[in-house]
């Protein structure tokens, strides 16, 4: 950022503007007039860049080894923490020694582990390990410095914290032992005080000292002398046993350190170590609504869970967690829309009514369940009328009430929450769904009985019954009419029961990418280049792929053309660059050590002009135009890019080579990139691999700003495109079929049951296949022509229903000729020859039925290719079009 | 906030933002609470203007779109059924402009958009020099939206305590004493004293004084916003965060 240090404020770090405050730090102002009048201040103290307390016997600085000892940052089970620097190099770094009364054998062996263990982990919320060695006989390993201290230090200044943050925290700390664990480590020592806080707010995991490859599950926890390594009050009760322990022991610890950054205690206490695990092993910890009141009900399940005593009740894995975590994070809740609500409300209308329905058509039959209680008019002659609808009642104020979704919601990411955030629980989820139900029941009886007296039941019934039915279905579309995004699209019955229909947050996943060639590991004898043994030379003289030897980790070597590395670039701790761990100096040249990272050039994905996915391709936008916009900051930015610059990772993650990889040979495009159009052409070259087709129309508009080289700061892309991560970015084929299928298949049941009804009361039974395919059409005929009148608004029931939108080969959306153009290689087809059949039904029936079922049977067929190729039906190959998200 | 009128156009027996949502059906109801409303947008017309800006529209369009967003939303009673228990003003707000720019970038790019309504007076404002020193200072559009919301709260609040101030002539002392509305007073008071003319202990008064008055009209013009007194609280920390925030 352009701001020096005289706009900061002095006291908090925030920045002052030049106007608009009186010059005044307005941090300061707002924190000020929080203080309650004449009383003490609010203690809102999260100064940023705080210093790290320094205490201890020595006197700093001194120099140790290669490094300068700045200060002691901490003492932990194994050894002790000092903030250094290393000579060489310029770097801060933190320092961990083994503490010289430890040493044994065994402990050097477990403390040089860590080191190879967490070294096998490179996640931006763990902290990274530069080398390990051994200083004056003493092993060390030197790592990542967080910088702002633990979340033990930030409880201790502040208290309790604040629920989201809390969770935030918690997410944080989930994601880097999940990369932990895909790295095939345990951590065992997760608490606050192993969670170390970066100066830009985020969590990172560190200390791996009790760390365990999972291969080596049974490692146990205490050692051989008695003595307990790490915190029993944040150890799962099988690691204080001594049990096999696996990913769950560390969820157990995740969870125990939630439950002490929401309280500022443990979840268990005691006088002495072997009360607290005592207690750890058979008491339940307290629920945390009775220690604090502000936690939600759904908050305390989560950690209830997570702390459970056998492990088969928590969580199986981070993504479960992380999942029921995420709604209780500082992301606000993102109302659900009447579209999206609307078709998961059917899904779960079918299957709560339809069922039913159907299944006591089939037992009971229509005269029981419709006619009794029209024309005897008893409490008792509606039984299985009010059987059909406790069915329905009982699904929604079940599934609602307790997991605030049924299966439609579910399936559509949606969850019914009260306005604290809790699930609605059985009485106001009944009450949600009694009020839609009672507001069509009690008209549409009232008035089936009215225009039905005692008469026979014939064909004019049953017209009116189907009329009523489904003029009364629209009843409660009523009361949605005051449903705006800005009251959370609250209809009636939400506003009655105080709750609202929210979009469950989820995490976005990122594509994972197959490597061609795994990184190897030289353990054979091999040429050394300085400390790392020389695997392959990738090109011979300039890129050398190796390992380190030491902490078992791979490494790539480039030759230095130009001077020295910049300090900021050797320092370079962010997640869209290689981190460069030394400097190796040969009699012939100068080599630059960076880490090694799985994964794949760019330019071999788009190889012979292949283009990728937009649900890919945003992720690396976005890491791009983050560090783009980073590295601007702190001038690390090679002066050219090119395709050949990107590296994409196993984790499919983009990350900015500083040289072009060599192993391919593209004529890509150098990209200066010194000012901010060059870094938009870049960018813009990066987007242009976009399968267009399949562009969401949310994207579009942005990547036209970019490729006009509209945006003023790159960061502001980079938030635009994190945003696109939570969109849907595709036409899954669920959506697709959706689309096609659903409002056909409602109406065809609807219609369907309503003459099935009819019929059988008049004992009209002959020819069932006739009168399936007579209803089939009637519905597809219906379709046809709410789909031509739907031209008007460019778009169909179905395609608003599930936000989907008919683009031509540019991009754009449709126009109406072309629309129309589609419409007819649709419906033409199907429509103009069944004309011709229902001439032929009156002659010969037979022969007209199987036609029905050929024509009825291709237009499937090609509703079926449209699902399984859901961007582009063969009607839109046809038409030109393609189908793409909104 | 009752039992000190707080003068100027603040003045409100309840915050806007539950009045917009609670008015009554009856026409002078609903009028108030619509002059309550378009109140409070020309207030904050600036963070979402910087806001569009920032998604990569240029200052004649975002002027265009901010403009005619406003003018829509006021024409349409889109606020009316505003769920004030739910959301924030502030949120709500920036909700409902990402929605709006989703669906305007469908309508044909090219057309006029409602350029003939004119609710912000452009003239009179500089939203283009606000925005260059404000760019520098935000990393993303949202986190800039909610900055620049910050500092229009608390510069607003600012300026009629300066004008209060004007208005029994103590501009002067306004001048020499906001630096203790930090929390931190870093010039020695008996300097002070000595400039104002004023004893030690006067001053003492003085900045007590100020504290208080600095602090209900910054807490009257967050309580527009917000539903109520713990919302409050919990809007100022997350502003607070919004302004620390690097």
């Amino acid at each position: 950022m352009n701001t020096s240090e005289k706009d900061k404020c002095k006291r908090c770090g925030a920045v002052i503007p030049e106007k608009s405050t009186e010059k005044l730090c307005p941090a300061c102002l707002m924190s000020g007039a929080l203080a309650p009048p004449g009383g003490e201040a609010d203690t809102i103290s999260m100064a940023p860049g705080e210093s790290l307390s320094i205490y201890g016997p020595l006197e700093f600085p001194c120099e140790f080894g290669g490094y300068r000892l700045l200060g002691l940052l901490g003492r932990g089970g194994m050894g002790t923490v000092y903030e250094a620097e290393q000579l060489a190099t310029g770097r801060r770094v933190a320092l961990k020694m083994l503490a010289q009364q430890l040493d044994s054998p065994d402990l050097r062996q477990r403390f040089l582990r860590e080191g190879r263990l967490a070294a096998g982990v490179n996640h931006p919320n763990s902290l990274y390990i530069f080398g390990s060695e051994e200083i004056e006989g003493l092993p060390v390993i030197t790592m990542e410095i967080a910088g702002s201290g633990t979340l033990k230090d930030k409880l201790k200044k502040r208290g309790p914290l604040p629920v989201t943050e809390a969770v935030d925290a918690v997410l944080d700390v989930i994601s880097g032992l999940e990369a932990a664990f895909a790295a095939g480590v345990l951590h065992r020592d997760i608490k606050p005080s192993n969670c170390f806080i970066s100066p830009d707010g985020s969590v990172k995991v560190g200390d791996f000292g009790l760390s365990v490859s999972t291969l080596a599950k049974t490692d146990t926890f205490i050692t051989a002398h008695g003595k307990i390594l790490g915190t029993p009050a944040y150890a799962s009760p099988e690691q204080l046993r001594g049990d096999t322990l696996d990913v769950r022991a560390d969820i157990y610890s995740v969870g125990a350190t939630l439950f002490t950054l929401l309280t500022d205690r443990a979840p268990f206490e005691g006088d002495n170590a072997m009360q607290v695990v005592a207690n750890a092993v058979n008491q339940k910890p307290k629920p945390l609504t009775e220690l604090r009141q502000d936690v939600p009900f759904g908050l305390e399940r989560v950690v209830a869970r997570c702390l459970a005593k056998e492990p088969d009740r928590r969580y199986a894995d981070y993504t479960a967690l992380r999942n029921a975590l995420l709604s209780f994070s500082s992301k606000e809740p993102e109302p659900a829309s009447m579209n999206i609500r609307g078709s998961a409300g059917w899904i779960d209308f079918l299957i709560a009514f339809l069922i039913p329905y159907v299944a006591l058509m089939l037992f009971i039959g229509a005269e029981k369940l419709i006619a009794w209680p029209l024309y005897e008019r008893t409490l008792y002659s509606t039984r299985y009328y009010i059987a059909l609808w406790s069915f329905g009642f009982l699904y929604f104020s079940i599934t609602e009430g307790i997991w605030g979704a049924g299966l439609g919601k579910y399936l559509k990411g949606l969850r019914v929450v009260r306005t604290n955030g809790r699930p609605p629980g059985f009485g106001r989820a009944l009450i949600r769904i009694l009020i839609p139900i009672l507001s069509i029941e009690v008209i549409r009886n009232p008035l089936n009985m009215v225009l039905m007296s005692d008469a026979d039941w014939t064909w004019i019934q049953t017209v009116t019954y189907v009329a009523t039915a489904n003029a009364c279905a629209w009843i409660p579309v009523l009361f949605t009419l005051r449903a705006r995004r800005e009251n959370g699209f609250a209809t009636l019955w939400d506003l009655f029961t105080g709750t609202r229909v929210i979009i469950k947050p989820r995490g976005t996943v990122r594509p994972s990418i197959e490597p061609p060639v795994k990184l190897e590991i030289a353990t054979e004898a091999a040429d050394f280049l300085g400390p790392y043994r020389i695997i392959k030379e990738i090109v011979p003289g300039k890129w050398i792929a190796a390992t380190d030897p030491v902490l078992r980790r791979p490494v790539w070597l480039l030759r230095r053309k130009s001077p020295e590395l910049s300090l900021a670039r050797r320092n370079l701790a962010r997640h869209g660059r290689l981190r460069w761990l030394q400097k190796v100096e040969t009699p012939e040249a100068t080599w630059d050590a960076f880490e090694a990272i799985e994964g794949i050039p760019f330019s071999s994905l788009t190889e012979g002009g292949k283009h990728l996915p937009w649900s890919n391709l945003r992720h690396w936008l976005h890491d791009l135009a983050s560090e783009l916009w980073a590295a601007t900051g702190d001038k690390t930015l090679p002066a050219e890019l090119s395709l050949d610059h990107v590296w994409i990772t196993a984790q499919g993650r983009a990350v900015l080579l500083d040289e072009p990889w060599p192993d391919v040979q593209t004529d890509a495009e150098r990209i200066p990139v010194g000012d901010l159009a060059g870094q938009q052409r870049f960018l813009s070259t990066i987007a242009a691999c976009a399968e267009s087709a399949g562009l969401p129309l949310h994207a579009r508009g942005v990547l036209q700003n970019l490729a006009d080289a509209k945006f003023e700061k790159l960061s502001f892309l980079a938030g635009i495109l994190g945003g696109f991560l939570e969109k849907s970015a595709e036409v899954s084929r669920g959506i697709r079929a959706g689309s096609i299928f659903m409002v056909p298949l409602y109406l065809w049941t609807v219609a369907f049951v309503g003459f099935f009804q009819g019929e059988l009361v008049q004992q009209w039974k002959d020819s069932p296949g006739s009168f399936i395919m007579i209803t089939i059409m009637l519905v597809l005929g219906a379709i046809a022509l709410f789909q031509l009148l739907g031209l008007v608004f460019r778009s169909t029931i179905g395609h608003s229903i599930f936000r989907l939108v008919v683009v031509n080969a540019e991009g754009r959306p449709a126009n109406r000729a072309m629309l129309l153009r589609r419409w007819a290689i649709v419906w033409l087809p199907l429509m103009l020859p069944m004309l011709f059949v229902a001439l032929l039904i009156k002659r010969v029936e037979g022969i007209a039925f199987i036609c029905a079922l050929v024509l009825l049977g291709l237009w499937i067929s090609a509703a079926v290719y449209a699902v399984i190729h859901p961007n582009r039906g063969l009607h839109d190959r046809l038409a030109g079009t393609w189908v793409v998200r909104r | 906030m009752r039992d000190t009128p707080v003068p100027g156009p603040r003045q409100f027996a309840t915050t806007h933002w539950s009045l917009v949502g609670a008015a009554k059906p009856d026409e002078a109801s609903q009028t108030h609470a619509r002059e309550a409303l378009e109140e409070l947008c020309r207030a904050y017309w600036y963070p979402l203007y910087a806001f569009v800006r920032s998604r990569g529209y240029s200052a004649v369009d975002a002027q265009d779109l901010t403009q005619t967003f406003f003018a829509r939303f006021i024409e349409t009673d889109g606020f009316a059924s505003a769920d004030r228990k739910r959301s924030r003003f502030r949120s709500y707000l920036l909700g409902a402009m990402k929605h709006f720019l989703a669906n305007e970038w469908h309508r044909a790019q090219t057309q006029k958009r409602g350029g003939q309504v004119q609710f912000i007076e452009w003239d009179a404002l500089d939203p283009e020099a606000r925005y260059a020193e404000a760019s520098k200072q935000s990393d993303n559009p949202e986190h800039l939206f909610d900055r620049e919301w910050a500092l229009q709260t608390i510069s607003g609040a600012l300026q009629a305590l300066r004008d209060e101030m004007a208005k029994t002539g103590k501009s002067e002392q306004f001048d020499a004493l906001k630096g203790s509305l930090t929390g931190e007073d870093e010039s020695p008071r008996e300097e002070i004293a000595a400039r104002l003319d004023m004893s030690e202990g006067a001053v003492k008064v003085a900045v007590h004084w100020l504290r208080q008055r600095y602090r209900k009209l910054l807490r009257a013009a967050i309580a527009q916003t917000v539903s109520n007194e713990a919302d409050l609280n919990d809007e100022m920390r997350y502003l607070v965060a919004v302004l620390r925030r690097r």
